[in-house]
């Protein structure tokens, strides 16, 4: 099997050759080092390599950088976000800071700064009150080579990997742009007309996005909206069903109607909300928070119906564990979720600059030695 | 165009025959898997089992090396090949009843 197939079959909840893997790297430390050279597929490196190009050909670039990447650690998939399609001659906008600090304002509008470890950091977003939104544009999505970075990632590596085109639903999109979760949330309750406003016309926005790389050739949609924390859904159940559900079922539905697959990642613990999104046609969740969600408990609940990934804790055993620890995390993810299949290994979020390189090396080696399916000679 | 469509089923027994396998520097012991088919894969969702399918025992036969392989309860995928197998009613080497 190819990691395209490996994947199929796990997400079909059917037995690989091996448990597949897909992550996200976000360490700059981790990723120069799988790269023996200087990487450069960071937002903020982006930024700073945009000065004598774009943001365009950065990223090109970074699509090379990630496969490569992800071929080294024997990853089975590249995952695409819908921020890094950009069009050709964009630019992020550097914002002006007295403290000295690299700021930056995305296509979207939505203002990150480089935080530990060169990663970003939510600072704010550009609507400031409701009638800002009146006099919003969403990037033109027939600007020319808008989605030159799906295009590069189908033709390199589309008949071997499994390509992921990562959205929203809409809700992290919605926060980001009126300048944070809180604010958002005042709008549910205090001004619910434009809430809804302004989540339907971002998930409208994310549906388009989410066709056109479909039309390209990815294999799956993947939404990353984090819709619950550590001590449950964010949200109350009507507040849910009224503002979120409508969300998820028109970006699923859209999927499904061409017969791709839906990956969803949320953080913290969705025990409350899952059943409703697997209802709505999800075909994994991931990352199973290990401080909040058990895996074996998921897999006997909800394992006849959807593929589950990660639980490699990223918060403890990646950061402050051994590799030891390490190996034993991993072999206990497997063992508990990958008999049967429909089991992905992952980490609990992404590798991030947290993470211990020989952790990381550990986890790796582990997924080789304890993730292969009874063979068939 | 070739179905890709495969039965699976749980497995209810694990048997182990006694002969090993030295794959790439590990032992795999050989296996034989009871499995009771349950449905297809939900690849093919307009694929269906007929009745007289299901619940039906088939004997897999695989190499085991890790605990996790030896699980009873758990899902068994058949390949293609032995899902063909068992719609026509064809024992094959690693797929019989």
């Amino acid at each position: 099997m190819n990691s395209k197939e490996r994947m199929i079959a796990a997400l079909c909840l059917e037995e690989p050759d091996k448990v597949p893997y897909m992550d996200t790297i976000t360490s700059i430390v981790i990723k120069d080092r799988i790269l023996k050279k200087s990487s450069t597929s960071s937002l903020f490196q982006t930024v700073r390599r945009q000065a004598p190009s774009d943001a365009y050909t950065a990223h090109m670039k970074n699509v090379e950088e990630n496969i490569a990447i992800s071929k080294a650690v024997g990853m089975d998939t590249v995952i695409i976000n819908d921020s890094e399609c950009v069009s050709k001659g964009y630019k992020y906008k550097v914002l002006p800071d007295p403290q000295g600090r690299l700021i930056i304002q995305d296509q979207m509008g939505r203002i990150y700064l480089e935080g530990e470890g060169g990663e970003r950091w939510y600072k704010d977003g550009i609507i400031k009150k409701p009638e800002d939104f009146d006099n919003y544009e969403f990037p033109d999505l027939e600007a020319p080579g808008k989605f030159d970075v799906i295009k590069k990632a189908v033709d390199l590596v589309g008949d071997e990997m499994f390509i992921i085109g990562s959205v929203h639903w809409g809700f992290n999109y919605a926060w980001e742009l009126v300048g944070g979760m809180e604010k958002l949330f005042l709008y549910f309750y205090l001004n619910p007309g434009f809430a809804k406003n302004l989540l339907n016309k971002i998930n409208k926005y994310m549906v388009e996005i989410a066709k056109i790389m479909m039309d390209l050739g990815v294999d799956a949609i993947h939404t990353r909206d984090d819709l619950a924390g550590t001590d449950g859904s964010l949200f109350s159940p009507k507040i849910f069903d009224e503002f979120i559900m409508p969300l998820v079922h028109n970006l699923t539905n859209t999927v499904k109607k061409r017969g791709s697959f839906l990956v969803m990642h949320s953080d913290g613990d969705l025990y409350q909300i899952l059943e409703k999104l697997i209802d709505a046609g999800i075909d994994c969740f991931n990352p199973v928070e290990p401080a909040v969600m058990d895996l074996k408990t998921c897999k006997e609940r909800y394992g006849d119906r959807i593929a589950l990934s990660g639980n490699v804790d990223c918060a403890t055993t990646l950061v402050n564990g051994t590799p030891k620890d390490t190996r034993e995390e991993v072999k206990r993810c497997i063992e508990v979720a990958a008999a049967g299949g429909g089991y992905v290994l992952s980490s609990s979020n992404s590798i991030y600059h947290g993470c211990r390189f020989e952790n990381y090396v550990a986890m790796i080696g582990a997924k080789e030695e304890y993730g292969y399916y009874p063979l068939i000679l | 165009m070739k179905s890709l469509s495969v039965l699976r089923g749980i497995v209810v027994e694990v048997k182990k025959l006694g002969e090993d396998r030295l794959i790439q520097g590990k032992r795999w012991e050989k296996v034989i898997y009871t499995v009771k088919l349950v449905q297809f894969s939900k690849r093919e969702s307009r694929m269906k089992m007929s009745e007289d399918l299901k619940g039906k025992e088939v004997k897999v036969l695989r190499f085991a090396h890790d605990d996790w392989h030896y699980k009873t309860g758990v899902s068994r995928t058949l390949t293609v090949e032995e899902t063909e197998a068992v719609l026509k009613g064809t024992p094959t080497e690693t797929v019989f009843w």
